[in-house]
């Protein structure tokens, strides 16, 4: 029995209750433009003939891969769409945790070998964003879609876990 | 204007100033409360807090659910302010990764000890860091010993040792400011 998880537990709210600094949207602002400069929208600088172009484009590749129009609306009514969502966001979640570890690796270490395998990790993870955006939209609502999912997102997870054991040896070595 | 979180993400996808304020006014508490428990001074808390949605906003992308956007953002908070403890290496006080110690059942004293909510919160402060983090993760961030073993890259067994011990000296701070209240 743990006596002091069971009482937070039952006060878990009374414990979110704490005030936000004073200033800190001020400081987040100037810490935001830093971070993220804001573009000068350009929004009237389309030359005449950018616009029906770019809509014609659009309309010829709705055409032509009509997943893409369509979205989700094919599997809304699919039973295993949760189960879908939910493994996609769960292997993103555990991908994205080794990218943000290995990326504070790379910081605090001035070697090319390091970028090299963070370099390396982030092409796999771009290859699953390549995945999600032309091969999941083809996939039929089965059982098939939900193996497809693990194979993709398990290999790259596997290889994201080795790159990321190889930058901990690496720097162990260093140390030593 | 209460805009749903998908609307917001979109907007951040497209780097929108606005969409990305809404977002951290949303959640700005939340993730706030998370750092200071870990970090244990306000200072910190916000650097940690600010640098959690400024790596979020770099990596929007590839977020798509709704649903878990509020644990997604959580995640990475808890992650960035343990991060700034250890660039602190002088505070952290954590036990060496072989401690051990055999694990008892909460003693009678502790059993005594009233628990309120101040208390808790202000004994956590004057933990060690080590013991912070621990007893932050398992008691209000819900990971398990296992997934805290391998966000401090520590064994499973060593780090409930740790949480064990971090316990007991919390609950020692709570019964000390008691009596000399």
């Amino acid at each position: 029995m743990d006596r002091l998880k069971d009482f937070i537990e039952k006060n878990r709210e009374a414990f979110e209750h704490e005030p936000l600094p004073e200033g800190h949207e001020t400081r987040f602002r100037q810490r935001l433009d830093e971070a993220f400069p804001e573009k000068r929208t350009r929004r009237f600088a389309l030359r005449g003939w950018a616009v029906p172009v770019a809509a014609a484009l659009i309309g010829w590749l709705c055409w032509q891969f009509p997943a893409l129009w369509s979205g989700t609306d094919s599997t809304a009514v699919c039973e295993l769409h949760t189960e879908v969502a939910e493994l996609r966001t769960y292997y993103q979640m555990e991908m994205d945790d080794i990218l943000m570890q290995m990326e504070a690796y790379e910081s605090r270490n001035d070697n090319p070998a390091y970028r090299t395998l963070l370099e390396e990790s982030r092409k796999i993870t771009h290859a699953c964003n390549r995945f999600d955006a032309q091969v999941l939209p083809t996939l039929p609502c089965s059982d098939e879609a939900v193996q497809a999912i693990q194979q993709q997102y398990g290999n790259s997870l596997n290889s994201l876990h080795i790159l990321y054991a190889q930058m901990q040896r690496l720097e162990k070595s260093t140390i030593k | 204007m209460n805009e749903s979180i998908q609307t917001l993400i979109e907007g951040c996808r497209r780097k929108e100033r606005r969409a990305q304020q809404a977002i951290y006014e949303r959640y700005a508490r939340r993730l706030y409360v998370a750092c200071l428990r870990i970090t244990g001074n306000p200072a910190d808390a916000e650097e940690a807090m600010q640098d959690a949605f400024l790596k979020a906003f770099g990596r929007i992308e590839q977020f798509d659910s709704e649903r878990c956007f509020a644990a997604w953002l959580q995640r990475i908070a808890v992650r960035t302010a343990i991060d700034h403890l250890r660039v602190q290496p002088e505070t952290w006080e954590a036990l060496p990764d072989g401690y051990t110690e055999q694990a008892e059942e909460e003693t009678a004293d502790e059993e005594q000890v009233q628990l309120t909510v101040e208390a808790i919160r202000r004994a956590m402060q004057q933990l060690a860091n080590g013991y912070r983090v621990i007893l932050s993760l398992y008691l209000f961030e819900g990971y398990d010993m296992d997934e805290i073993a391998s966000i401090l890259k520590l064994q499973p067994a060593s780090v409930r040792s740790q949480y064990l011990r971090g316990k007991r000296k919390l609950v020692e701070l709570i019964r000390n400011e008691a009596w000399t209240d």
